[in-house]
């Protein structure tokens, strides 16, 4: 069992191979050994722990991913599929999404963090500037002219 | 006697608590206290005579006999008794029985009046008058218990209707909110509509989603339902659509679901904000790697801190790795992060170069005299065999001419760059020469085909010929040692391949796959072209007439790695030898072929279906009697029993047929080249003399069927998961829908020879050749007949009939798409169809 201190002082007791699921807490464990000193987690609050713990209890039986599966994925097509158990799990409002990602990139915890970020893409895929602008409270600080020109400038792109 | 009340009030008080309901209010209340045996069904009715007798009894005493006499005498004397008896049920909980009580009181009365009438007014009886006072007493308190009774029912009664109306009040309020809420959300539908209407850019719903939707929402009949179908069914309706179902949803929705809806997407929308940029830049652009170019372009009008995440290096530098990926030298980084994103723009020009055919550049190499028969392309470094006999070097970056050897007239070449060797098979003598190509000097001379040669192949172990006396012979080219002859196969080869470092492919021109051991000196497997997918009808069907009959012969071959290409006159088939890693799983070694061992069939069979069994045990017979015998004096090889594996973790390798990956329908071609790392294919007609012949030049770049399936919908969502899996079934996995597109562009402009005065394209002056040669009659002239083709990731080499190697470049801006499909163009590709 390991003993966890959110940035709000609460503290999480939980498997040892959940808080693994964690590279930072991995390591750390490693480096400390067996020991029951509570581990801070100075950047991460408690309902955020909370909602990531959830995910890392889930997916504890899961092999970790490889050094070389982390390379591979660089050259890799991406896809933005989410499993889903995944997907529900990430059903959440941005702000905890948001804080999600920040956790998961904090604790290193890549599979989430690819979860969080694929979501995200998700919201942005296949939406038009302005509809993107509603999705996330933007004020659109282009004028008109900005904005045609820029999309000038992208026109290679489109299919040609 | 003072005990009446409480009963009767106990019920009057309780009753309004028990009335729930308005409708049965003050009814039933007073019910709950009328006992059992009471006749009036009517509370008001019962008090209003209730109210006569009390008036009328306390007077008995004062007033004269005689009237009372009268009216006790009255025929509506009974009814006296009768109000006595109603008034007088409650004191039901006294002892005794009401009715006795009833009568007891009745006879007191008449007893009383007779006495008054004979005594005559002397004086009134004490005791009479106590008594009746009492019975005063009694029937006054229990009016005012009524009253209070009466009282309380009509306050409760009051309150209840209070109550009733604040909550008609409250829900007429509600109504009133829905209903506006129900207008906004109607105009908003109606905005979003117009705006639907406007863009056009949501995809139209198709008629088949209310099915889904419904089928889905039924689920599996016990009232739950399959959330993500529904989801994915909500995704594929159009905005509009979308709305309106919500509005509907909501429509019949209770008052309180709105309510709470509408408090969670406040909540939701309260939470809403620019995660995109709040976020550190390498989480941001982690996000929009999951984005294409198109969309991540589309992005950068958000705003202004958008705009500049777009354009962040990072993202660019990684999308230029990508498109990179499977190019043969690695990337050069610009030298400013800047750059990338203007890297990764000409990078994608030079891929929409290809899928278009736009050659942007051409080069001349002039120097052959005769027949261009052979080019190799390593990087920059070109070398062109031809039957002028000289072998040449060039430089296709800068169109010099580095070296020429002269040497037989060349058919075939292969070069071992990483040991700067190469070799050349001649055309009429049947003779392989190993050269270095660092001092250009002939290292081995191998003699031992009877004619010319066909193929070469080249390792940095072995080297393999094959000649026109359908012979292949493996040689160490390091010793100039011949090592096995596997002689008088049934047909001529058209290409040779070495695999795996000891492995031999060789592919005759009549659709024969065959692949050979080196060490063991035995043919390993054999497999027919045409019945590689006999597990699929529709495939097999086109692959039928593969190496069958003179219009099916193979026309040309190419090979690298475990990956190999085979086209006849209309069909291009590209094939993968098994990965190692499959291979392995396979328990079966590859047993030597031998018609009496059944082993051999089994062990091609459960790996593809029987794809490769036809041919083994049809043929198989055939083959391994030549294979034996032209194993004769080589070696001694016992066909006894099955050798142990010499090779560990690749037994099964080529004992397996290849898998066909893509298979592409072509005009009638003669010649080609593939780029296996691209994947892309350059083809060509031959160039005859005759007049109105087909002479084009085509480029294909198939893509693996995973990636094809998402290409189709770059916009779309994923929800089908590519086909990852090899496992699955040959059919799925190959390709058809590959288009090959005709080479236009600066080919285009050249295609004729070009006026003396006028050049082609005076606009462009930059594209124009440095030099044409003397005497050029245009590209598409029998002089220039594609004899051999090369191909790299951005370069096509052609080598021409009169000895010409032009270079097309597909990296650069100057041939654009035309605008809009010419109809003149069309006619005439309509017209080449029909010649075809």
């Amino acid at each position: 069992m390991v003993n966890l201190v959110t940035s709000d002082n609460e503290s999480f007791t939980v498997e040892k191979a959940v808080a693994s699921r964690s590279v930072l807490i991995k390591n750390m464990l490693e480096d400390v050994g067996e020991s029951d000193q509570p581990i801070p987690l100075p950047n991460v609050t408690a309902s955020v722990l909370k909602k990531v713990l959830e995910y890392c209890d889930h997916h504890k039986n899961e092999p970790m991913p490889t050094s070389e599966d982390l390379a591979a994925e660089d050259t890799r097509k991406r896809t933005t599929d989410i499993g889903e158990w995944d997907q529900k799990f990430i059903q959440v409002d941005q702000e905890m999404l948001f804080e999600i990602i920040l956790a998961a990139n904090y604790l290193d915890i890549k599979p989430l963090l690819d979860v969080g970020c694929k979501t995200v893409a998700n919201m942005i895929k296949g939406k038009t500037p302005e509809e993107i602008r509603k999705l996330f409270n933007i004020v659109n600080d282009f004028t008109p002219e900005e904005e045609a020109q820029i999309k000038k400038e992208n026109e290679w792109a489109e299919d040609r | 006697m003072p005990v009446a009340p409480s009963p009767s009030r106990q019920p009057a008080k309780d009753s309004p608590k028990q009335t729930s309901t308005p409708s049965r209010n003050a009814i039933p209340s007073s019910r709950s206290f009328t006992h059992p045996h009471s006749e009036s069904p009517s509370p008001f009715s019962r008090n209003q005579t209730l109210f006569s007798p009390e008036q009328n009894l306390p007077r008995v005493p004062w007033s004269s006999s005689g009237a009372l006499d009268s009216k006790s005498s009255t025929p509506d004397k009974p009814q006296t008794p009768r109000v006595v008896v109603e008034s007088t049920d409650h004191p039901t909980s006294v002892s005794h029985s009401p009715d006795l009580d009833e009568r007891h009181h009745l006879d007191f009365d008449e007893i009383s009046f007779d006495m008054i009438t004979e005594v005559n007014g002397v004086e009134i009886d004490e005791d009479m008058h106590a008594a009746l006072q009492n019975v005063a007493l009694i029937y006054s308190r229990k009016m005012t218990g009524y009253k209070r009774l009466l009282e309380q029912s009509q306050t409760s009664a009051a309150s209840q209707l209070y109550a009733l109306q604040a909550e008609l009040r409250l829900l007429r309020q509600q109504l009133e909110q829905e209903r506006s809420m129900s207008r906004d959300m109607e105009l908003r539908i109606a905005n979003h509509t117009e705006r639907a209407l406007d863009i056009h850019s949501y995809p139209q719903a198709t008629p088949s989603s209310p099915f889904d939707i419904l089928s889905s929402l039924r689920g599996d009949g016990q009232g739950s339902f399959d959330e993500g179908e529904i989801r994915r069914a909500l995704r594929t309706l159009s905005l509009p659509d979308r709305m309106r179902l919500i509005h509907l949803i909501l429509d019949s929705c209770l008052p309180g679901d709105i309510t709470s809806m509408i408090r969670l997407l406040e909540k939701y929308a309260a939470s809403a904000f620019d995660i995109l940029t709040n976020l550190p830049i390498h989480l941001a652009s982690h996000v929009l790697r999951y984005l294409s170019v198109p969309s991540l372009l589309r992005l950068s009008t958000v705003s202004r801190a958008w705009y500049d995440l777009v354009k962040h290096p990072s993202i660019w530098r990684w999308h230029c790795l990508q498109i990179t990926a499977t190019d043969p030298v690695p990337l050069r980084p610009p030298p400013d992060p800047t750059g990338w994103e203007g890297l990764y723009k000409k990078l994608h020009h030079r891929e929409s170069n290809w899928k278009y055919g736009l050659s942007q550049e051409l080069k001349f190499l002039k120097g052959h005299t005769g027949y261009c028969t052979t080019l190799l392309l390593k990087g920059k470094r070109l070398i062109s065999g031809s039957y002028d006999e000289t072998i040449r070097v060039w430089d296709i970056g800068t169109g010099e001419e580095k070296k020429c050897l002269k040497v037989k007239a060349v058919s075939c070449l292969d070069f071992l760059d990483e040991e700067e060797v190469f070799v050349a098979g001649f055309h009429d003598i049947g003779r392989v020469q190993v050269f270095s190509s660092v001092t250009w000097t002939v290292l081995q001379t191998l003699q031992g085909h009877l004619y010319g040669i066909r193929a070469v192949a080249m390792s940095s172990s072995y080297l393999v010929s094959a000649g026109a006396d359908k012979a292949i012979v493996c040689w160490d080219w390091r010793a100039g040692t011949k090592i096995v002859r596997f002689g008088q196969q049934t047909n001529l080869n058209i290409g040779v391949q070495i695999i795996d470092d000891d492995r031999v492919v060789g592919i005759t021109i009549d659709g024969i796959v065959r692949t050979f051991s080196i060490r063991q000196r035995e043919m390993v497997s054999q497999f027919k072209l045409s019945e590689l997918t006999a597990t699929d009808p529709l495939l097999s069907a086109r692959l039928a007439h593969v190496g069958v009959g003179p219009n099916n012969m193979l026309q040309w071959f190419a090979a690298k790695g475990t990956q190999m290409t085979c086209a006849t006159k209309n069909l291009i088939l590209h094939l993968q030898w098994p990965s190692d890693s499959r291979a392995s799983e396979s328990p079966a070694p590859a047993v030597p072929v031998t018609p009496s061992t059944p082993a051999s069939a089994s062990t091609l069979s459960p790996l593809k279906g029987g794809a490769g069994r036809s041919p083994l045990s049809r043929s198989g017979s055939a083959m391994s009697f030549t294979a034996r015998r032209s194993l004769g004096g080589v070696s001694d090889t016992p066909r006894r029993s099955p050798r142990p594996r010499m090779s560990v973790g690749r037994a099964a390798l080529l004992s397996q047929p290849p898998t066909l990956l893509a298979m592409i329908e072509t005009p009638d071609v003669a010649v080609g080249a593939v780029d296996p790392r691209k994947r892309r294919v350059a083809t060509s007609t031959r160039f005859s003399t005759r007049a109105g012949a087909d002479r084009r030049i085509f480029v294909s770049t198939y893509v693996e069927r995973s990636e094809h399936s998402k290409s189709n919908s770059p916009s779309g969502r994923d929800s089908a998961s590519p086909v990852e899996s090899q496992e699955s079934d040959t059919s799925t996995m190959v390709d058809l829908e590959t288009p090959i597109t005709e080479i236009g562009g600066a080919w285009e402009a050249f295609a004729e020879a070009p006026e003396e005065d006028e050049t082609p394209l005076s606009s462009s002056t930059s594209t124009k050749p440095s030099k044409l040669p003397a005497g050029f009659k245009g590209l598409a002239s029998p002089a220039m007949n594609p004899m051999a083709m090369a191909l790299s990731h951005e370069e096509v080499v052609v080598g021409c009939a009169d000895g010409t190697i032009y270079v097309m470049n597909f990296a650069g801006y100057e041939y654009g798409l035309p605008k809009r499909e010419d109809p003149e163009e069309e006619d005439e590709e309509e017209g080449v169809d029909v010649m075809e």
